[in-house]
């Protein structure tokens, strides 16, 4: 009997955690992205860990894409988006349309000399995967001589293909929330106000701050849990990786002053209470929404809030602040849901068809990772195996043949 | 000491290394004096399918020395298949990220690549080829664990066809975070209950009739009621998280109130909830207690208090309770400080609101409502320790380490499924069954299980029976062979990182192919080969 | 060579944050050699002695984060183990040797590769103050 055929839209944490296991249970899998290569966002996420690991989980994430490497045989087109649907005797026609990869990824072998040859340092590596080349390319085609296997070509072709499939998983991911949408955070002004996605950045450089501080703040609650200036949900992730940065930031910096702006923190990890009892008294709590980041004269960022035993507004100043911005729903959210035939909750968010998370679903359709609900990587890992389970079940694949 | 094959070097010498490809014929000039190495082939681009140039050198042992790409493109698989070796006669290392990226000068790259070829030399001419057939265990699987967790594990896994024996414990079906058999899923247990008895590959014993379990070389073995020992190839440890009484005489616990509500009382007057009092409430559980304290406002007039001192908003679904529920009257206060005064059962709370520092007082309630600590059962504490299994605080299981699979435990063979292994709701509960059926093919696949290569073994001369092996092995892949008097291995269990081997007060244990004397004198030879 | 510095890692953790780190371009000094083990639990006081008496100026032992060892705590062993043959040393007086255990994330190239500086240059200092 022919194997079965799934399509993993979304090559993020979760679509690559379930095309592995898909492909480890015989499914033949496609896997699509719209970026160059696999690992959605957390792939450029950095180490929390101070004295012990916190569980953050991205090099979990590192060791999903390895395995997607070496193991799992998916035929993966990147640099490509679903256009199309059909379903047809039972099964479901699905049009990718693809952009040629500058570089074969299953030719490269990694030797780096691209990335040496190339003058504009368009090539970059992605953690446990190989090179892409970025949008700094200029097409000098340097590149392409000093690949020793031939791996680069500089066509630039689109083609758009049908796969026939059983399945379809779609893993989408998220936006992160944008603050400059409104002018009283800063962002986009001030060069110190920077957004938990920024700071992921620098943490993956090991660089940590952006400049020499010796005041930050952290401010949660950026764009979730508002009714106004951004998303109602609360975004799961954010008090999380605000502690553990705080944690890792006084671990580089012992002098470092780290001020965190709260309206209720939010439990994570199983371990939470020892890792809360050793973070309190690390950092200062402030139980308070910030109303507004200002710029005082010397280009600090200058947080205005509501001290609230004293019922007055009180200023303080900073060196750093970062503003912990939350999960929004996938920017194509909406052109997905009309493709794929799906709803949208409330929120913006794809709605898993079938009856709850663990009901079979005879459309074929799935949904899993952050494009459903807000998630921090040890959800998405969790959320993909139980996925895979499912569309297993409705395929009537056998785990144990 | 074995076979004195001799021993090939196979070095990829591609232009991949930045400082220009190694001098091979240095290279070969400084190991032609070599006594580990007796012959080094240079290969040239070898992920382009070299391997077939290998073919001449059939019957003996190779060190292959690369790049990692490689590896993962298989290019040693083909290349072992094609020369018949496995493991224990051959060796593979990277010596492109450890030693040519690692290192400055092409001086300095020579003299670590003769060390490592050397020093992983001299480890392969100890080797001994493995030759051990897999191990293929039973289809069987025992589940401790009656609550929602195990049943829906023994749902999946009998529909896979699969056989299930499930050991039901007294625990309440009802457990704080999981409100499964009661309020948002009436009957839910009773009906899975059912199937789980009308199913033809499933059977329930009670756990009074549990014997110990014992790990052996196929599995696990229990007895039952003394009869003979069932034999299974995977343990599911499911108990239900309980919850303890309330720590205020008079008051309640979830569990108390939740039953109350189910068996259809109807619970007037003032009522409190206090969270909080006790670490921080998991949003689970939150979750349940907005449910049944709507549950009461839909049947009586109660006047509903719930005092937190944190919001807990990170599960999807949560901050719309909270707002139906103030729509429905009921009142939230946070607190930063809470004196509770309890004169038997009469009680009087006095708070302190956490931003203003005001003062609040709630007099009288008529029910106060404290979650006590939930935690595992006396039976599954007893049960997680026979088993080996790594408790914290005897709340739940320890989150291992973030390599193995969140159902995994520190015991091959023994996966964690629902509410032991941390607050879960009844569709998580359910999503966590289906990924365990997932997680358990690694352990019962078809081939069978493959002991690693660096198997331990215990020199039977040598062991003075002290246990401390049995003690420190994270896996619980030592037992005790009560006739020889000496601990013994279980091949299926043990995964060779070499804990008990450093431990033996005896020096009585050994890893197959890492003995002690040949990691010195491979370290000797890495050290100072370049002497 | 006799200033040579051993650096014991495990299979898992440490071999990643070693290849993480030549990846990132941080070169290490060419004292430094490496050799796997399977985990740092398997490490032992005598291995850890051999290796100091026999010449080499120093045995770093490059373990797992804490709480993240793929075999639960080998890791915790390997830093006990270090801690008892450091006590050894200085009680014998022992000096220009030494012996240290490094907790490394698989993804922190660069905070290793600084570690493993500040190791070396001590050593140097040592063997220069001699």
């Amino acid at each position: 009997m022919a194997s079965k055929k799934v399509c993993v839209v979304g090559a993020g944490i979760s679509g690559i955690s379930v095309a592995n296991d898909l492909a480890q249970a015989g499914i033949d899998v496609f896997l699509v992205d719209k970026n160059p290569y696999p690992g959605g966002q957390s792939v450029f996420y950095g180490c929390k860990a101070a004295d012990e690991c916190v569980r953050c989980g991205v090099c979990l994430v590192r060791e999903a894409v390895a395995t997607l490497k070496n193991k799992t045989g998916a035929e993966c087109y990147f640099s490509s988006r679903p256009v199309g649907l059909r379903s047809s005797n039972g099964s479901m026609e699905i049009d990718i349309q693809s952009s040629a990869n500058l570089i074969d990824w299953q030719a490269c072998v990694e030797c780096g000399r691209c990335v040496d040859a190339c003058p504009e340092q368009a090539i970059e590596k992605v953690p446990g995967w190989k090179y892409f080349v970025n949008e700094k390319c200029t097409a000098c085609g340097k590149c392409v001589d000093a690949c020793p296997v031939g791996a680069i070509s500089l066509k630039r072709s689109k083609e758009q293909i049908t796969i026939q499939v059983d399945g379809i998983v779609l893993a989408a991911g998220y936006e992160p929330f944008d603050p400059a949408i409104n002018r009283k955070w800063g962002f986009g002004t001030n060069p110190r106000v920077l957004t938990g996605s920024q700071m992921e950045k620098l943490f993956f450089e090991e660089k940590y701050l952006p400049v020499k501080a010796q005041n930050v703040a952290f401010v949660q609650c950026v764009g979730s849990r508002s009714t106004m200036e951004g998303e109602k949900h609360c975004s799961r992730v954010c008090c999380a990786y605000a502690l553990r940065m705080s944690g890792r930031l006084k671990q580089e910096y012992p002098d470092l002053n780290i001020d965190l702006y709260y309206m209720d923190i939010q439990r994570f990890g199983k371990n939470f209470d020892q890792f809360w009892d050793q973070i309190k008294g690390k950092i200062n709590l402030i139980a308070s929404n910030p109303i507004s980041i200002k710029t005082d004269d010397r280009g600090l960022p200058v947080v205005r809030y509501e001290s609230l035993p004293e019922l007055a507004c009180r200023e303080q100043t900073y060196d750093i602040v970062v503003l912990s911005n939350g999960i929004s729903p996938a920017r194509d959210a909406e052109n997905l849901a009309d493709l794929f035939n799906l709803d949208l909750n409330t929120a913006g968010f794809l709605v898993s068809p079938g009856n709850g998370s663990a009901g079979t679903n005879p459309g074929g359709i799935f949904t899993a990772g952050t494009c459903k609900r807000p998630m921090r990587i040890d959800d998405c890992v969790e959320d993909a195996a139980a996925v895979s389970r499912q569309v297993m079940h409705s395929l009537g694949v056998q785990v144990y043949p | 000491m074995n076979s004195t094959r001799s021993i090939v070097a196979v070095l990829c010498d591609h232009q991949c290394s930045p400082n220009g490809p190694v001098q091979a014929s240095q290279l070969q000039k400084r190991l032609s004096e070599s006594t580990s190495i007796d012959k080094l082939i240079v290969l040239q681009k070898a992920c382009q399918d070299q391997e077939k140039k290998l073919k001449n050198i059939a019957g003996q042992k190779v060190l292959f020395a690369g790049c990692p790409y490689l590896e993962e493109s298989g290019f040693y698989t083909r290349a072992a298949e094609n020369l018949g070796l496995g493991p224990g006669e051959m060796l593979v290392t990277d010596v492109k990220s450890s030693i040519f990226d690692l290192y400055e000068s092409s001086e300095t790259i020579e003299d670590n690549l003769v060390g490592r070829l050397e020093s992983l030399g001299r480890l392969l001419a100890d080797s001994v080829a493995v030759k051990e057939p897999p191990v293929k265990l039973k289809r069987n699987v025992l589940i401790f664990g009656s609550g929602l967790s195990g049943l829906k594990a023994a749902l999946e896994l009998s529909g896979e066809k699969l056989s299930v024996d499930l050991v039901e414990t007294e625990d309440q079906p009802v457990a704080p975070g999981c409100l499964a058999g009661g309020l948002n899923a009436p009957g839910q247990i009773e009906e899975l209950t059912e199937q789980a008895r009308g199913s033809e590959h499933v059977a329930i014993f009670p756990y009074r009739q549990m014997g110990p379990i014992q790990t052996v070389e196929k599995g696990f073995t229990v007895s039952f009621d003394g009869a003979q020992q069932r034999e299974y190839g995977a343990v599911i440890y499911a108990p239900e998280r309980i919850e303890a009484p309330a720590e205020e005489v008079g008051a309640w616990n979830l569990t108390r109130l939740y039953s109350r509500i189910m068996e259809g009382h109807s619970i007037k007057g003032r009522i409190v909830f206090i969270l909080d009092r006790e670490g921080e409430t998991a949003p689970e559980v939150v979750r349940d207690v907005l449910t049944a304290a709507k549950a009461i406002k839909e049947r009586s007039h109660a006047e509903i208090w719930i005092l937190l001192k944190q919001v807990r908003v990170a599960l999807p679904g949560l901050q719309e309770l909270y707002d139906l529920a103030r729509e429905m009257g009921i009142i939230f206060v946070k607190y930063q400080a809470l004196h509770l005064k309890n004169d038997f059962g009469d009680f009087q709370i006095d708070g302190q609101d956490p931003q203003t520092g005001a003062a609040f007082q709630i007099n009288k309630p008529d029910r106060v409502i404290l979650p006590g600590r939930s935690g595992l059962s006396q039976a599954a504490v007893q049960v997680a320790n026979s088993l080996g299994l790594r408790l914290y605080n005897d709340t739940y299981t320890q989150p291992y380490s973030l390599w193995r699979l969140a159902n995994e435990s520190n015991h091959p063979g023994v996966l964690v499924c629902g509410s032991a292994r941390g607050n879960m709701d009844a569709s998580g509960v359910a999503e966590d069954a289906a990924s365990v059926v997932l997680a358990l093919k690694q352990r019962l696949r078809g081939e069978g299980i493959i002991p690693v290569e660096h198997l331990a073994s215990v020199d039977k001369d040598k062991c003075a029976y002290c246990l401390t092996c049995l003690r420190v092995c994270p896996y619980g892949a030592m037992v005790k062979n009560v006739e020889d008097r000496v601990a013994q291995v279980i091949t299926t269990a043990c995964q060779g990182c070499g804990v008990c081997a450093s431990e033996c007060p005896a020096e009585a244990i050994t890893l197959r192919n890492l003995s002690q004397e040949s990691v010195l004198a491979g370290m000797h030879k890495l050290l100072f080969s370049s002497i | 060579m006799a200033d040579s510095i051993l650096i014991i890692h495990c299979a898992e953790g440490a071999k990643k944050a070693l290849a993480r780190m030549s990846e990132e371009g941080h070169k290490l000094p060419p004292q430094f050699k490496t050799f796997e083990l399977p985990c740092t639990g398997s490490v032992n006081e005598v291995l850890l002695m051999e290796n100091l008496q026999n010449g080499s100026a120093g045995v770093v032992v490059l373990g797992c984060q804490k709480e993240n060892c793929k075999h639960m705590d080998g890791n915790l062993r390997a830093e006990r183990k270090v801690a008892r043959v450091k006590k050894l040393l200085s009680e014998a007086g022992v000096e220009g040797k030494f012996v240290e255990m490094i907790f490394t994330a698989p993804d922190e190239g660069k905070r290793l590769h600084n570690t493993l500086l500040e190791f070396s240059q001590a050593a140097e200092a040592k063997g220069k103050r001699k």
